[in-house]
């Protein structure tokens, strides 16, 4: 009881030094804040349409298809944040605020891995973490932006409080991390690897200094495998048990899909590299020079046992394939919209080379120096991309918006709108030209696609699409009447009688009081014949 | 060491649950924001219609007296607050007349008012023009459809008429 009690205690007292260092640190506390608003302002306060989006406008509370996808976490947390119902100025605040929560506890935690780097550092380590573009494909899905956030927050706790069970044996940290990780996992897969790099670099850092025994590294070996695999079982377990099953993620695992194994390794190699080399709009090649860093540094450890810089050396590489575990698992490149341990990995990497090499060399300023303007000169680049991708997005959420409301006035004029007479197909699909679209090339992503552009080639053709146009409409604040088989076999009969020009010629749409056929344009024969 | 631990401050504590009560209280607000946004940005697209509107009913004489009978309902989505009530201050402009009660010629002139605010130019009628063209109007007044739809608008020889509250057929 008293172990208990001073388990407690300690835990308290961590809790107020964490707290204590967003306001001896002001500094940090502000640039991080500002770094998250300049990046994701936009980002967080959009009403623009994104995928999804009229699902969760028009059915208000809905746990759409989450629970079958093993996001129970995600449900959960929304019921907790009071995001259930949706409310986009409220989840931007959340987002907002998880965000920079995020920063400074990545901050606070880099500072006790790695006590030699300076807050400068730490902090603007924070900054390329969190604003590693390929964020923005994850915050572009507005209904889950605040929950995400919140679940990053949640892993640098859970990181933290592994921290203390590792260095100072407290086992209530250990227990209290592992609910944190399991409700982690179930928000979003991405968090598993998240979770193994920080095990790995807590591991790393651990080892890496001098008065560290063997027991206490085995220990941690042993702990690290034994939280992870019970907060991986449970989490898993609980999807398994309580929630119906859907083939959604499995049936990205390119593997056991047929493809050969040859065409998977290559895939899975040029996705590497791509994302090594910082190729495309949403990679920069941080990592690579992190690993470069890391592995330049471990030749500082000379005053180490050979044993500990074996096991240094395959931390490295094992945080270094961190962020390719689900390219790996899949078979395939991945979402972007799914890689969130990318910069983190690059940051644990490249904080511990400054650490070593400081340790060994402490009057080598300029080492510091050199990496606070690497991180920066990172940062700048991350934030100006990121604003480049909002205005690439923006300017096809526009083009949307104006696009919806000529059809309505198409619409209107053949009352279609509010009166339930016909159910309704586009067919065909608009996909704006933007000035962007030399830089987008080779980085396709939903941030760039058109409403008017999704599902439409999935069969039966233009049925998908022309419920998210429609779903799109109704967010609007207008009614109409959804298609169904009847509808569709009928405005197929139609667009092919009727040779209906594309849209916005005045004769684009045809109203038969069944079906109301409207040709959106680029649509092939074989849609409707 | 335990006696230091003994005096670690509570006010960590008062954070977390200040934090927690403004989350409580942001909700409902932003909530009553994102409803008074939406209303906002669906009159701008409802004038865009209504602009379309009058192009398409052949209205060229912008300059004579605009008169909306009747009051549109205000659009919302499933997810903005329940308007139904009358609970909350937030309305169409093209509602105006149902939820503040105005007469149709104050009603006419605070929609033509904002409707330039967005960048028309359409002409607000004054008491005057209501008693002059009453019966005019009430010869002309579009039955049945009711804006958004075509035909609301009709054009007669010294004002315009836009049929804002559907009518039985």
């Amino acid at each position: 009881m008293d172990k208990f009690k001073k388990s407690c205690s300690f835990l308290y007292e961590q809790f107020y030094h964490y707290l204590l260092y967003i306001i001896k640190h002001p500094v940090c506390s502000l640039v991080i804040l500002a770094g998250v608003l300049i990046s994701y302002k936009d980002f967080a306060f959009a009403t623009d349409y994104y995928v999804d989006s009229e699902v969760v406008i028009n059915i208000p509370g809905t746990n759409y298809n989450w629970l079958e996808i093993g996001r129970y976490g995600l449900v959960l947390t929304r019921k907790l944040l009071g995001t259930g119902w949706y409310n986009p100025y409220y989840t931007g605040i959340l987002m907002l605020l998880f965000l920079w929560l995020t920063g400074i506890s990545f901050s606070y935690l880099a500072g006790k891995l790695f006590p030699k780097v300076d807050t400068p550092i730490t902090t603007l380590g924070s900054l390329v973490f969190i604003t590693y573009p390929t964020f923005t494909e994850q915050y572009y899905f507005h209904f889950q932006s605040a929950e995400i956030a919140f679940g990053l927050w949640l892993s640098m706790l859970a990181m933290l409080l592994f921290y203390f069970f590792a260095k100072e044996q407290n086992f209530l940290c250990f227990l209290l991390s592992l609910p944190i990780y399991i409700l982690t996992f179930a928000i979003y897969q991405s968090f598993i690897p998240m979770a193994l790099c920080g095990y790995l670099a807590i591991f790393l850092a651990i080892i890496m200094q001098t008065d560290t025994e063997a027991s206490t590294i085995k220990r941690n070996i042993f702990g690290s495998i034994l939280h992870f695999t019970i907060a991986f079982v449970i989490s898993q377990g609980i999807n398994k048990l309580c929630f119906p099953a859907s083939g959604y993620l499995n049936n990205q695992v390119i593997w056991t899909s047929g493809a050969t194994v040859t065409d998977s390794f290559r895939n899975v190699a040029a996705t590497c590299l791509r994302m090594l080399t910082g190729q495309g709009l949403f990679y920069t090649a941080i990592l690579l020079f992190a690993v470069v860093g890391a592995f330049v540094s471990v030749f500082y450890l000379h005053g180490l046992e050979a044993y500990k810089i074996i096991l240094g050396a395959l931390s490295i590489i094992g945080i270094t394939i961190t962020p390719f575990i689900l390219t790996l698992l899949m078979g395939e490149n991945t979402a972007i919209r799914s890689q969130f341990t990318y910069s983190l990995a690059a940051i644990f990497l490249l904080l511990f080379a400054v650490q070593t090499v400081l340790d060994k060399k402490p009057a080598f300023k300029y080492g510091k120096l050199l990496v606070a303007t690497v991180l920066l000169a990172f940062t700048i680049t991350q934030i100006s991309t990121v604003h480049f991708i909002w205005k690439a997005h923006e300017y096809v959420a526009d083009h949307d918006r104006d696009t919806a409301t000529d059809l309505m006035k198409v619409m209107y004029d053949s009352f279609i709108v509010d009166t339930g007479v016909a159910g309704t197909i586009f067919w065909g699909y608009l996909q704006p030209e933007t000035p962007y679209d030399e830089e987008l090339e080779g980085s396709p992503s939903y941030l760039f696609t058109s409403v008017f552009n999704l599902e439409h080639n999935m069969e039966p053709y233009c049925f998908f699409s022309t419920n998210r146009i429609l779903g799109y409409m109704e967010s609007m604040g207008h009614t109409f009447t959804y298609p169904n088989g009847r509808t569709l076999t009928i405005s197929s009969y139609i667009m092919d009688r009727e040779k209906l020009p594309a849209f916005p010629d005045a004769r684009c749409s045809f109203n038969d009081l069944e079906a109301f056929t409207l040709n959106l344009g680029n649509c092939p024969e074989y849609y409707y014949k | 060491m335990s006696e230091t631990k003994k005096r670690l401050p509570v006010w960590p504590v008062f954070v977390v649950l200040i934090l927690i009560i403004m989350l409580f209280i942001l909700n409902p607000v932003c909530r009553y924001i994102y409803t008074k946004d939406f209303v906002a940005r669906g009159d701008e697209q409802l004038a865009e219609l209504f602009a379309d509107n009058l192009e398409a009913a052949g209205v060229t004489a912008l300059d004579k007296p605009m008169f909306f009978i009747g009051a549109s309902k205000t659009r919302t989505n499933a997810s903005c607050l329940d308007l139904s009530s009358g609970k909350y201050p937030i309305y169409s402009i093209f509602a105006v007349a149902d939820a503040l009660e105005l007469e149709t010629v104050k009603a006419s002139q605070y929609i033509v008012k904002h409707l330039n605010d967005m960048g028309y130019t359409y002409t607000a009628p004054t008491a005057e023009d209501w008693i002059k063209y009453e019966a005019e109007m009430s010869e002309h007044i579009p039955l049945w459809k009711a804006f958004p739809w075509y035909d609301s608008v009709k054009e007669t020889e010294h004002c315009i008429i836009v049929q804002l509250t559907p009518t039985e057929e």
